[in-house]
């Protein structure tokens, strides 16, 4: 299998997620990775079986980029919150236009950034697998490459964070007055954060079901205003078309 | 007349960049680090946030430094809402910017860097050849890997390290399997010292100002005034000590168009900042074992070649295993879950400054009456290091020009990996382009 990693606008740590599993070795002698800048010189340019890609789009050039990208291969899996949802990059989407560049970089730098507004890769490019996780869990791409070597279609979870604390008989954060985003966020972590007594931050993503107006009626009991309501589905996974249209909605 | 050379998107460094050199005849003209990585607005994202949700956040800044951005900033809102963290959690802490860095160092030198020096394209292709080094690799990150993971419950951003301590810890037993495992893997350390101290590596000439931190006693990481010398002085004379809260008199961020990243300079001067720096100005300070072991390598610090930078992180690799090995010894009997303060918020200003793999790390933020983040700022290793990389990459091309266009490339590119350069910090790859006017 011809695999390529590439990276957008993300921290690249799901790429250090795939360099640093335990079963590189073993994923090696299943997979041949053509084209891996961050582990060596670019040399190939030929069509690719799978492509995983980090990151969200947040400058105009990396759209062609990623078009080409999408012509060159069969398959294509957004790597990690970044790429499927927009991640933390994205929080900059819901600032005013320009404001962001002005605070960092200043006014009269902004024509050199190229900036265009944060957005997960699907605003550009047809995704056929999404590989959540802020960073992704090794088993997941281990378990992902195994079914694409095998030739299985790869199917996504569909439950919560909260299901896999419940299984883990973890006390509930919400129950502590905790505002945790369990309810509302696709699982596959195995509660990893509320498992450490520390609230799920959200970071896969925005469950397909999720009922958002029981979720920021509990958060309000909890005297979470609507204000940071918001900023808590704006966090990781506020371009998801879900959540998206909720904001929007908190917003009238 | 003038000449092109371009190696496009340099590889096996952290992030996208093009390096542009422009020669004509032998005199370098002009040499640009050109950082294309889409720029970070971490600065500007977090403002209007509450102040407990911003070291997981900007720890998000990088997954090869996320301990390091999130320690940094863990401090600084700390100083800012007023909250003292107790013995225990700073210890911890001071155990995750250890795994940071000996991760950090152990990917970088064995991954990234010594695939040049053996004359492999990857360390795929080396590791049929050489897998006692791919070895050597693995034990170091198994066992760096294991700290991380003990302490913060993931190895890439940590969960658990919240403002005003740990909400988990681990277990007595699990601090001793910890010790144990380190107190094996500092082998594998030792050997990488011996390693990279019999690597030939070219003498180069480079601006001799190395910062760090520094600290009365220790091998500053965590906490410290800002020390920066001029290495090649006798007594390293010409040392500037700043306190934190004087950064911004000296260390002046600015910008270039051809850079998303931001480049620094230390009150007006070129700097160096990472494992180099630390050797360098604190040698006395490391452990007993790695100065024996830099002892016995042919390189003597301080140096002023940034090659030797390599081999200041494998000299690292020792010291930051004896220390960890210290802290979790004193750890074994006393570990307890501590509760969490609850935090009123308040009104306050905070600096934070550590020891990241690659330099000395600042955030600092303004957190208003209602905890919310009002301004936030941050200075990265890699932006202090870009401006010390042209001026080094200047002064080394005139040595190269004999050589045909894709050594010159490949020589600089060894260059510039041996600075370990973080371009998702400073935002975020390289290709080079070189310009021959003849």
């Amino acid at each position: 299998m011809r695999a390529g990693v590439f990276s957008f606008t993300a921290c690249y740590g799901c790429q250090l997620q795939i360099i640093k599993m335990e079963e590189l070795m073993e994923v090696l002698k299943a997979v041949d990775f053509v084209d891996f800048e961050l582990v060596s010189e670019k040399k190939y340019d030929g069509p690719l079986d799978v492509a995983f890609v980090e990151g969200g789009i947040a400058r105009d050039d990396q759209i062609p980029e990623l078009k080409k990208i999408r012509e060159r291969t069969q398959f294509l899996v957004a790597l990690g919150a970044c790429a499927c949802d927009g991640g933390i990059p994205a929080i900059k989407s819901f600032m005013d236009e320009g404001e962001a560049e002005r605070i960092v970089y200043g006014e009269e730098f902004r024509k050199h950034l190229h900036a265009v507004s944060p957005r997960p890769i699907d605003k550009y490019v047809k995704v056929e697998y999404y590989l959540r996780g802020c960073p992704i869990e090794r088993q997941e791409f281990h378990k992902l490459v195994k079914e694409l070597v095998v030739g299985r279609r790869p199917r996504e979870k569909r439950h919560s964070v909260c299901l896999e604390c419940k299984i883990k008989e973890n006390r509930c954060l919400l129950d502590y007055g905790v505002p945790c985003m369990g309810p509302v966020t696709n699982g596959g972590c195995f509660a990893l954060c509320p498992s450490n007594n520390a609230a799920c931050e959200g970071c896969r993503g925005a469950l397909q079901d999720a009922n958002l107006a029981a979720f920021t009626a509990l958060l309000e009991r909890l005297g979470v205003s609507r204000a940071r309501a918001k900023q808590m589905l704006e966090r990781f996974s506020g371009r998801t078309s879900l959540f998206e249209s909720f904001v929007e909605k908190m917003r009238e | 007349m003038e000449k092109t050379i371009r190696v496009n998107r340099l590889s096996k460094i952290e992030g996208h960049a093009n390096l542009s050199v422009t020669v004509e005849g032998r005199e370098v003209k002009d040499v640009k680090m050109e950082v294309f990585e889409a720029a970070q607005y971490y600065e500007a994202m977090v403002c209007g946030k509450p102040f407990h949700e911003v070291p997981i956040t900007m720890g998000r800044i990088c997954g090869f430094c996320s301990q390091a951005h999130h320690n940094t900033a863990l401090a600084a809102i700390e100083e800012a809402v007023g909250v003292e963290p107790t013995k225990q959690t700073k210890l911890l802490r001071e155990l995750l910017q250890i795994g940071q860095i000996l991760t950090s160092h152990s990917l970088h030198l064995y991954f990234l860097a010594l695939p040049d020096y053996l004359g492999f394209d990857n360390a795929i292709q080396m590791a049929s050849r050489h897998p006692e080094y791919v070895q050597q690799a693995l034990e170091l990150k198994h066992a760096a890997t294991e700290l991380v993971v003990a302490i913060g419950a993931r190895e890439i951003h940590s969960i658990n390290a919240l403002v005003g301590g740990f909400s988990s810890v681990p277990t007595k037993s699990k601090i001793s399997v910890l010790a144990a495992k380190l107190k094996q893997s500092k082998n594998a350390a030792l050997e990488t010292v011996k390693l990279f101290g019999s690597l030939k590596v070219p003498e180069v000439e480079s601006p001799p100002r190395y910062a760090c931190l520094s600290a009365e006693g220790e091998y500053a990481v965590m906490d410290g005034v800002i020390e920066s010398s001029e290495c090649k002085t006798p007594e390293r004379g010409k040392c500037i000590v700043l306190h934190k809260n004087e950064y911004r008199r000296h260390v002046q961020e600015y910008l270039k168009p051809y850079s998303t990243a931001k480049f620094a300079s230390f009150g007006g001067e070129t700097y160096f900042v990472g494992a180099l720096a630390r050797v360098n100005n604190n040698f006395k300070l490391l452990s007993e074992d790695a100065k024996k072991a830099a002892l016995e390598t042919s390189t003597r610090f301080p140096s002023a070649c940034p090659f030797a930078n390599n081999l200041a992180q494998a000299i690292e690799l020792v010291h930051f295993h004896d220390r960890a090995i210290e802290i979790l010894d004193g750890l074994t009997q006393t570990i307890k879950q501590e509760p969490i303060p609850r935090i009123t918020p308040k009104a306050g200003k905070g600096i934070g400054v550590t020891e990241a793999p690659r330099g000395t790390l600042i955030h600092e933020y303004e957190v208003g009456a209602d905890g919310r983040v009002v301004t936030a700022n941050i200075v990265t290793p890699t932006a202090q290091n870009l401006r010390h990389a042209e001026q080094t990459i200047k002064q080394y091309v005139p040595r190269l020009l004999h050589l045909p266009d894709d050594k010159i490339s490949l020589e600089l590119e060894k260059l510039v990996r041996a600075y370990d350069p973080c371009f998702s910090c400073s935002t975020h790859f390289l290709k080079l382009k070189l310009d021959r006017k003849r």
